[in-house]
């Protein structure tokens, strides 16, 4: 996502990087010569005169390369990433930055504005994607001082927090950069990231791509028939959405219309036949990042809102009534898989926790100030959930590639190019007996691995992995927790590699069936049934773009394609509800809209 | 199930770093007997209430030796061991009675299968769930594991196979955070309409001219009767101006004697269902006919001065009882915070401005001196604290324990010897008044150590506090039923312990005569159970 961890927008996109950032200050700081009592504007960078091969080391090891984690807490740190990070910055300066020294009310205003999302929409947030590697001076003096000039000293403070909240890298418990730190950072990318190939070495992915599945996934699914969260929710007696008086499985959401009612949504179901797809609800506005829903299958949540609002900038769905709840928050949400709690991402205070409960008493929004709901900081952005039951809970984070397709033209799935240092962080939440208390989390080191995923169970992690000449591997591995003194002991042994390309995956609730989406690429026109890559109808599709939702069979790697989705529709964000019904939203830039899907292919495919 | 707290991550959201906030019976956190669990412990053990007590009311609050002795006694009733229904591995296997109580999964399952018998149009009515139907809820409830696929005979066999240690006897308990006695969960059951009826509404007067409700229920329980036998129930003290009605629905009658045992005398009446006026013990006898077979006895009286509990189908009946159990993690570095409970101890938290528990060292008690309960995943909880609230009193019977390694000094100091076990390693406080009305500060009390802490706790509004649950500032000098009655209402902890001129006495006074939901915390917030109720109602029938 782009607001990740640390460093800035998304990765990709190479080209030059030259940022036209000129240094504000002298070389020699104008606050020496300047009246005793006169008010110095402060600097946004301060040059620095080192030379390029002293720099370039010291701005990697700042970023993360060789030392202390921070920007490479979350984003790998490769030479692609850098690049593109660069380009965002020479926007950044050429766009907003060009007066480093704003004296009225009107500059400082315009350079905010510039920043936004949407300039002119003040409701519209900042995202770090527009600010580049100047996204790590957000808690620098010279932001400050803009936001006060901009909003007034009442006022400022409260939008900077909330630009801090969005914009600011890094995230977490990573250190914020001190103005010098920064000023050798921002030097080194001002001047192109000359010496990039020596201070940030070549990730060199796998070169083999090698569906290997062991016997111990066919063990696992095994047992989770019987002590997976599908079945421990059935024999709680979990009531689904959509199911009430409903003979089968299948038969529940029966209230919907079905892919076939709307000329927009006629074929999607061609790809599975059998399969039923329905449209649960159509929103109006734009969601950001990815969609999550509540084990039960009745709330569906993501960023975004219908209303402008600077606060309550996520929306949590409730499907019964199709209400929208808007929560203050920004993105990421996630659903303990017990359909106990969720928890939304950013907006400060780090993840907010809140009970289930809270949006059964039908509130008007959630502004986490609740008593049902709680912060923390130990979990970082782009995680997901997993519950032991009866037990702790488990979250897990670490490097990602932001996946916010489809609201422009989007021709192929997110990087799986993550770095040589890649760790996940898994953060035991451990029952205490009357409340769950976040240990310091876990970090394993995971070499070029990163999107890790954690099963309901808490007991598998699924990671993507690059593997070369435009492959992509996702791994699997099985949680091996052995408690130890006051936390546990982690081990990962890799259970199972499928050769798949593919975005994020989630895993269902009795954790056979893996699901992703797949933007629509060049080389998927066999796939999709064209008679070649230069077949008209496939080309349209590409020049308009598409994704579609897969669904796989973990013990066997079988991939069975669940949508197909016209020119300019993407299917993302693929995930299940506890009973085994995957819902998704579809993205329709022909329309407009989004809507948000069900499919019953998991449910058909296991009954085959 | 588990309510996620607030997950705090501190997740669970409770607690954090931040130092606690007061709490008032407001525990989240459940982790209930699954249908497998349910199906080895059986239909829970019903309370044995003592039926006299509530004729003692005034000596018990102006005694505290009689208060605690009745504590004990009711003590020793919730402890005492309850055998299970599907004998698992270990020998002896046993829960004690309390922890064989339902939990709030318990009630989502029998309210889910209860109301699904309901017609469509009986369930938009909101119908009332009837006696029979809940005789059979309750019944079919250890059955219900049969119903699942995932749970086959062989299955359900290996998992009792496996419970073959004392802590895993005691997993099966689970570690709920609020259990109810039967007669408790089937009162709620019993008033959910009246419990949905309240859900969103304003909050209810503190004081109320409120009309007299109906009867109140003592007893419903199904007995087998061999031919032409008696069993006897009793007594129950019926005061003056209040009447009991006797029946049973089955083969045989009623003879119900007042003022002298059975036997004694010639019965005051014998028929099928028969009504005798107080004062005076009444005890009432099932008789069986020539054939005998099963019948259901069913004990209802009529108070002259009610609780008035609109929130739900009036007061809890007298087998009511309600547990709230503080759990602590056994594993992973967790230890056992120690409180000192003796003279000293509570004089300088009466002294101290925080007037909040402390705990000036940790413990780490085995399974031999502490109950404890490991789950089937492993997981191993202490037993650090429990609260019970008997309905033995019209206001109830407030008793709290807490676990304590120097058990035999102070609060633990008359415990009689008929309680045994781990029980001996728990200390407890019992109130059954908003006011302490006994004169001599010591209680009474034949054990010097008792004596001075209940000296050292000694003024005018009643005090018992754990030091285990009641966390937080002015939490160490509350009492049970002076924060217990706001049950059911909105009112916060924080602000009964915080708001000295709406709740004097860090709400320990008396301030309201309205109890909607008869002093229970976990029907409108705490527990959820009106949520979990509404949840179930609205799924089936959807706006």
């Amino acid at each position: 996502m782009v607001l990740a961890c640390a460093c800035g927008g998304g990765g990709g996109g190479g080209g030059d990087t030259v940022d036209a950032a000129e240094p504000d200050a002298p070389e020699v700081d104008a606050a020496v010569d300047a009246p005793i009592d006169a008010f110095v504007i402060p600097v946004l960078r301060n040059p620095v005169a080192l030379a390029d091969d002293v720099l370039a080391p010291q701005a990697a090891a700042l970023l993360g390369q060789g030392g202390p984690m921070r920007c490479d807490r979350c984003h790998a740190l490769t030479r692609d990433r850098l690049a593109g990070w660069a380009t965002e910055s020479a926007a950044a300066v050429t766009n907003c930055l060009t007066n480093t020294a704003p004296t009225t009310q009107a500059e400082g205003a315009a350079i905010v504005d510039c920043l936004r999302a949407s300039p002119g929409v003040a409701s519209s947030g900042w995202p770090p994607a527009h600010l580049g590697i100047y996204a790590t001076a957000g808690r620098l003096d010279w932001f400050r001082y803009v936001f006060n000039l901009a909003f007034g000293t009442t006022e400022g403070p409260v939008q900077l927090a909330m630009f801090q909240g969005e914009a600011a890298m890094p995230r977490g418990d990573v250190d914020s950069y001190t103005q010098p730190e920064f000023d050798i950072v921002a030097e080194w990318f001002a001047r192109g990231l000359p010496m990039i190939d020596t201070v940030i070495p070549a990730d060199p992915p796998p070169t083999q791509c090698t569906t290997n599945v062991s016997a111990d996934v066919a063990t696992h699914v095994t047992t989770m028939r019987t002590q997976g969260w599908r079945a421990l929710n059935a024999d709680a007696g979990l009531l689904m959405f959509g199911c009430a008086g409903a003979t089968t499985t299948r038969g529940c959401l029966a209230t919907y219309p079905d892919s076939s009612a709307n000329a927009w949504s006629t074929g999607w179901e061609t790809a599975l036949p059998g399969e039923v797809l329905r449209i649960l609800r159509e929103n109006n506005y734009s969601s950001s990042y990815w969609t999550r829903s509540s084990a039960d299958g009745r709330f569906v949540a993501h960023g975004g809102a219908s209303a402008g609002s600077q606060t309550f900038r996520s929306t949590i769905i409730d499907l019964e009534g199709s209400r929208e709840i808007p929560a203050a928050a920004l993105y990421d949400p996630g659903f303990f898989p017990d359909n106990s709690g969720f928890v939304l991402q950013g907006g400060g205070g780090g993840a907010k926790f809140c009970e289930q409960s809270l949006l059964t008493t039908n509130p008007s929004m959630v502004s986490f100030t609740e008593p049902q709901c709680r912060g923390n900081n130990v979990v970082g952005l782009y995680q997901h959930l997993g519950a032991v039951h009866n037990g702790d809970y488990w979250t897990v984070d670490g490097q990602f590639t932001n996946d916010n397709g489809g609201h422009n033209v989007t021709g192929s799935d997110p990087s799986s190019a993550f770095g040589s240092t890649a760790s996940i962080d898994l953060t035991p939440m451990i029952h205490t007996g009357s409340q769950f208390d976040a240990r310091p989390s876990i970090r394993k080191a995971l070499p070029r691995e990163g999107d890790a995923v954690i099963s309901p169970s808490a007991r598998l992690v699924v990671s993507r992995v690059s593997a070369g000449g435009g492959q992509s591997l996702y791994l699997m591995r099985k949680i091996v927790a052995t408690p130890n003194g006051s936390s546990y002991d982690i081990s990962l042994p890799e259970v199972a590699r499928y050769c798949v390309r593919g975005a994020k995956p989630a895993l269902s609730f009795d954790e056979r069936w893996m699901v992703f989406e797949h933007y629509v690429e060049a080389a998927d026109w066999q796939a999709l049934g064209y008679a070649s890559a230069t077949d008209p109808a496939f080309v349209a599709l590409r020049a308009s773009g598409a994704a579609n939702v897969y669904v796989m069979d973990i013990t066997t790697g079988t991939v069975r394609r669940i949508t197909t989705m016209q020119p300019g529709q993407y299917a993302l964000y693929p995930h299940f509800r506890s009973d085994g019904w995957i819902y998704f939203i579809v993205r329709d830039l022909n329309r407009g809209r989004e809507y948000v899907v069900a499919s019953d292919a998991a449910l058909m495919l296991e009954s085959q | 199930m588990r309510a996620v707290a607030a997950a705090c991550l501190g997740a669970a959201l409770a607690a954090c770093a931040a130092p606690p906030a007061p709490t008032c019976d407001d525990g989240v956190v459940t982790q209930a007997l699954t249908a497998a669990d349910r199906k080895l412990v059986g239909q829970a053990s019903p309370y044995p209430a003592d039926g006299m007590l509530r004729g003692r009311d005034a000596e018990l609050a102006g005694s505290q030796q009689a208060r605690r002795a009745a504590a004990w006694a009711a003590v020793a009733r919730a402890v005492a061991p309850v055998p299970f229904a599907v004998t698992p591995t270990a020998a002896d296997a046993s829960l004690p009675r309390w922890h064989s109580w339902y939990g709030k999964d318990d009630l989502r399952r029998m309210f889910d299968h209860a109301f699904r018998t309901l017609s469509p149009d009986q369930q938009r009515a909101r119908d009332r769930l009837d006696d029979g139907l809940l005789d059979a809820t309750f019944a079919w409830n250890p059955t219900a594991v049969e119903e699942l696929p995932t749970w086959p005979p062989e299955r359900f066999a290996e998992y009792a196979a496996a419970i073959d240690r004392p802590d895993l006897v005691a997993g099966v308990g689970g570690i709920d955070r609020v259990q109810y006695s039967p007669g408790a969960a089937r009162h709620l059951l019993a008033s959910y309409p009246d419990i949905l009826a309240c859900l969103g509404q304003p909050a209810p007067p503190a004081i109320t001219d409120a009309p007299t409700p109906g009867p109140r229920r003592m007893v419903r329980e199904p007995v087998a009767l061999a031919a032409c036998s008696e069993r006897t129930f009793g007594p129950y003290f019926v005061g003056d101006g209040e009447s009991l009605t006797a029946s049973l629905d089955g083969p045989g009658q009623v003879q119900v004697a007042i003022g002298t045992t059975p036997g004694a005398a010639a019965p005051a009446c014998a028929d099928v269902s028969c009504t005798v006026s107080g004062p005076g013990p009444v005890w009432v006898t099932a008789v069986a006919d020539s054939e005998g077979g099963d019948a259901t006895l069913t004990i209802d009286y009529q108070e002259a001065d009610p609780t008035w509990a609109a929130c739900l189908a009036g007061a809890f009946p007298l087998d009511a009882v309600i547990v709230k159990a503080d759990w602590r993690r056994a594993q992973l570095d967790f230890r056992l915070p120690v409180f000192a409970t003796d003279a000293a101890a509570l004089a300088a938290l009466r002294a101290s401005p925080e007037r909040a528990w402390t705990s000036s060292e940790e413990a780490d008690p085995g399974a031999d001196a502490i109950y404890t309960a490991t789950l089937p995943n492993g997981n191993r909880y202490r037993l650090a604290a429990l609260h019970l609230m008997t309905k033995e009193l019209d206001h109830w019977l407030w008793i709290t324990l807490w676990w304590s390694p120097d058990p035999d000094t102070d609060f633990g100091a008359d415990r009689p010897a008929a309680i045994g076990g781990v029980w001996r390693n728990y200390k407890m406080c019992a109130v059954t008044s908003f006011t302490e009305r006994d004169p001599d500060p010591r209680g009474g009390a034949a054990d010097p150590t008792l004596g001075a802490a209940l000296a050292a706790a000694h003024e005018a509004p009643a005090w018992c506090s754990n030091p285990y649950l009641e966390a937080g500032t002015h939490n160490g000098t509350s009492s049970c039923v002076g924060c217990h009655q706001h049950g059911g209402t909105t009112v916060t902890a924080e602000e009964i312990l915080g708001d000295d001129v709406r709740f004097p006495d860090t709400g320990r006074l008396q301030v309201r005569n309205n109890f909607p939901a008869d002093y229970s915390f976990a029907v409108l917030t705490g527990d959820g159970v009106g949520r979990m109720l509404a949840d179930e109602v609205e799924f089936w029938t959807p706006p």
